[in-house]
């Protein structure tokens, strides 16, 4: 355990454990072409928590999101979700635990495009075993609790990128999970949507009290998340000092960025490209990036 | 429960209307060349079954009325009218036979029915016309122009149509009926009958009368009407069995492929939908269950048009081609359901087979 989870759990106490993970590796291909994407991770999160990974592009942070939810066998360790082993469970039973015990809210959204708003919310809990009207009237309340009571019948094509993500959020939460997983939520919308999910993922860990990991490059997640881990070549290290990339908006850590004085100010670039390209317009990117 | 299988295939209308036209035109293809075929059997067996007589007397090795020749000696018809149990016994004689119709040939099966006399045999007057007169089916008058009233002719002899009506129809020719003195002039061989019908006063006798009947007409067989019927019956579609058979193997190919196709497509780009249903916890039963469900559905769909549209299309080609003669029977009717079902299934295979290796971590990937 990395010493940002040390200080956090020696100030945490005792809460509930929903997500336990111990010793978490997954390992990809085999001999000299394998590639070890999550390698020994240890996590725990406790309930009404809400802990952002980040990390640099290919670090490993779907791949472990995968492994917690019950997805993907892990090589080696364990994952626990509410005190059930899940990496010694069936491909069956993990079926079980991601339609019963896991929420899932995805970057683009994955609704079904042929269902409606309802229909989309519907089907998860047809699938935890609630059907008929009881069902429908179950996926119209959740989706009226999410500011979505006008759009009920709307297909996915024709709902905003806000909205397609409220129904993805209302279906994460229909069969009552207790921990709810996501993917860069606030990745495919913009800036107005992206708060009020962030907001209602807010709302999802203190208001109800269930549990959200989340991964994501966005800056307010930060902001509201009770823990930020930040995970490289497979692990969680320490986190150094974070910067938003002014170009793409990623955050960075200031440590491995690629970094760029303008203006008696550094500035902290995810790639070369990026820094390139704020390099040939510096004055109105400058402009747009909040003063750290 | 969502019915994601039914929006599914309705969301691309385009697809769904050529699976389904694919479906129904394999299901009118398979229900129409079998009806054509029960349609020839039935009405042969219908013709010969609506003569007079429980027994028939042929010449051995006669298989049926137009595709092998029955002579008999005439005489022997009165010995068999003096069995012990007969009722009456009456001659049929018959002839495909070219008959001119003002400049134009037309060839009908030309038929003759008498009693024997000294039989309690009657003349049924539907297959006795008068001299000089014809009697003919409706799908040979349809096809030459005739109506009541009309001559034909062949060589000096006039034949004057007396009656239309559905007399015989089994697609290579139809019957029509002459008086017995106008056959014998015109077409008979003397003392030479082809067939004898043999009606039973004792039906308990049915079999005495039959070995008794061979004895008396030399080089003979003979037959239950039902078991000469059903002979007849295989005969006329004897040649016929096993194009049907590859018509019907081409529509369920065609049918099949169109299936699979649409099936299989719309599981490739609903690859990512199936990925999420795993995800979020669809077990594999529920998602092979929604790919069955929807080539189900539009194998049912097709079903139904084609058993519908195969009712309109018989009866509308009966009218542009009058000697077009169908017969749908409920049992074809239920092999072409099982046909759909088993194309449903089949056509499923391959789709299942892909979704049981989509990767639900699919999902993750933008």
């Amino acid at each position: 355990m990395h010493k940002a989870q040390r200080d956090y759990h020696a100030s945490l106490g005792d809460g509930e454990l929903v997500l336990e993970a111990r010793g978490l590796s997954k390992v990809f291909g085999s001999g000299a072409a394998a590639v070890r994407a999550v390698d020994g991770v240890d996590l725990d999160v406790r309930r009404g928590e809400i802990v952002l990974i980040m990390g640099p592009s290919g670090s490993g942070k779907t791949t472990l999101l995968t492994l917690i939810g019950g997805m993907l066998k892990p090589t080696a360790g364990s994952v626990h979700v509410n005190g059930c082993d899940i990496s010694a469970m069936s491909a069956s039973a993990l079926t079980r635990v991601r339609r019963h015990y896991v929420g899932f809210i995805f970057q683009s959204f994955n609704l079904l495009e042929s269902l409606n708003a309802e229909e989309n919310v519907e089907v998860a809990l047809n699938l935890g075993g609630k059907g008929g009207r009881g069902a429908a009237a179950r996926a119209g309340q959740l989706l009226t609790e999410l500011g979505m009571a006008h759009r009920l019948r709307f297909k996915p094509n024709d709902l905003s990128g806000g909205e397609k993500q409220r129904v993805s959020i209302a279906r994460a939460l229909a069969n009552d999970p207790q921990l709810i997983l996501a993917d860069e939520p606030t990745a495919n919308l913009d800036s107005k949507h992206g708060q009020e999910v962030v907001l209602l993922l807010r709302d999802i860990a203190k208001k109800q009290g269930r549990t959200v990991v989340i991964v994501s490059h966005d800056h307010r997640i930060r902001e509201m998340a009770d823990r930020v881990l930040w995970l490289e070549d497979g692990r969680f290290t320490d986190i150094g000092r974070l910067e938003r990339d002014p170009v793409c908006g990623v955050t960075v850590e200031v440590e491995t960025a690629h970094p760029l004085e303008y203006r008696a100010h550094i500035y902290y670039f995810c790639s070369k490209g990026c820094r390139r390209e704020f390099q040939d317009d510096p004055q109105r990117l400058a402009s747009e990036a909040p003063a750290e | 429960m969502v019915p994601i299988a039914r929006k599914n295939i309705l969301s691309d209308r385009a697809k769904f209307l050529v699976a389904l036209g694919g479906v129904t035109l394999s299901i009118v293809l398979i229900i129409v060349v079998q009806s054509l075929y029960e349609g020839v059997r039935h009405e042969t067996g219908r013709f010969v079954r609506g003569l007079p007589g429980d027994l028939w007397v042929t010449e051995r090795g006669t298989t049926d009325l137009v595709f092998s020749n029955s002579r008999l000696p005439e005489d022997a018809g009165t010995d068999i009218g003096a069995l012990e149990g007969v009722g009456g016994v009456h001659t049929l004689s018959g002839r495909l036979i070219s008959l001119q119709v003002g400049d134009s040939e037309v060839r009908t099966y030309i038929m003759a029915l008498q009693p024997v006399p000294g039989t309690a045999a009657a003349s049924p007057a539907e297959f006795t016309p008068a001299g000089g007169e014809i009697i003919i089916d409706r799908a040979f008058a349809q096809e030459s122009d005739l109506d009541v009233g009309d001559a034909l002719a062949f060589g000096d002899h006039r034949f004057t149509v007396s009656e239309v009506r559905h007399v015989g129809n089994v697609l290579i020719t139809q019957f029509a009926f002459i008086s017995a003195d106008d056959f014998r002039e015109v077409f008979g061989i003397p003392n030479t009958v082809n067939f004898f019908l043999v009606s039973l006063e004792d039906p308990s006798r049915a079999s005495q009368v039959m070995a008794e009947s061979q004895r008396l007409a030399p080089d003979s067989a003979v037959f239950t009407t039902g078991g000469f019927a059903d002979l007849a019956s295989d005969t006329a579609t004897g040649d016929f069995l096993p194009i049907i058979r590859v018509i019907t193997v081409i529509a369920f190919i065609v049918g099949l492929a169109v299936l699979s196709l649409t099936i299989y497509s719309a599981t490739i780009e609903r690859a990512r939908d199936y990925a999420v249903l795993k995800a979020i916890g669809a077990s594999p039963l529920v998602l092979y269950r929604l790919v069955l469900s929807q080539s189900l559905l539009i194998a049912s769909l097709g079903f139904g048009a084609g058993v519908g549209l195969a009712f309109v299309f018989n009866s509308a080609a009966e009218e542009v081609v009058p000697q077009f003669i169908t017969y749908i029977r409920w049992q074809d009717v239920s092999f072409v359901l099982v046909v759909t079902a088993v194309m449903s299934f089949v056509a499923s295979y391959l789709p299942l087979h892909r979704v049981a290796r989509i990767d639900p971590a699919a999902v993750f990937r933008a």
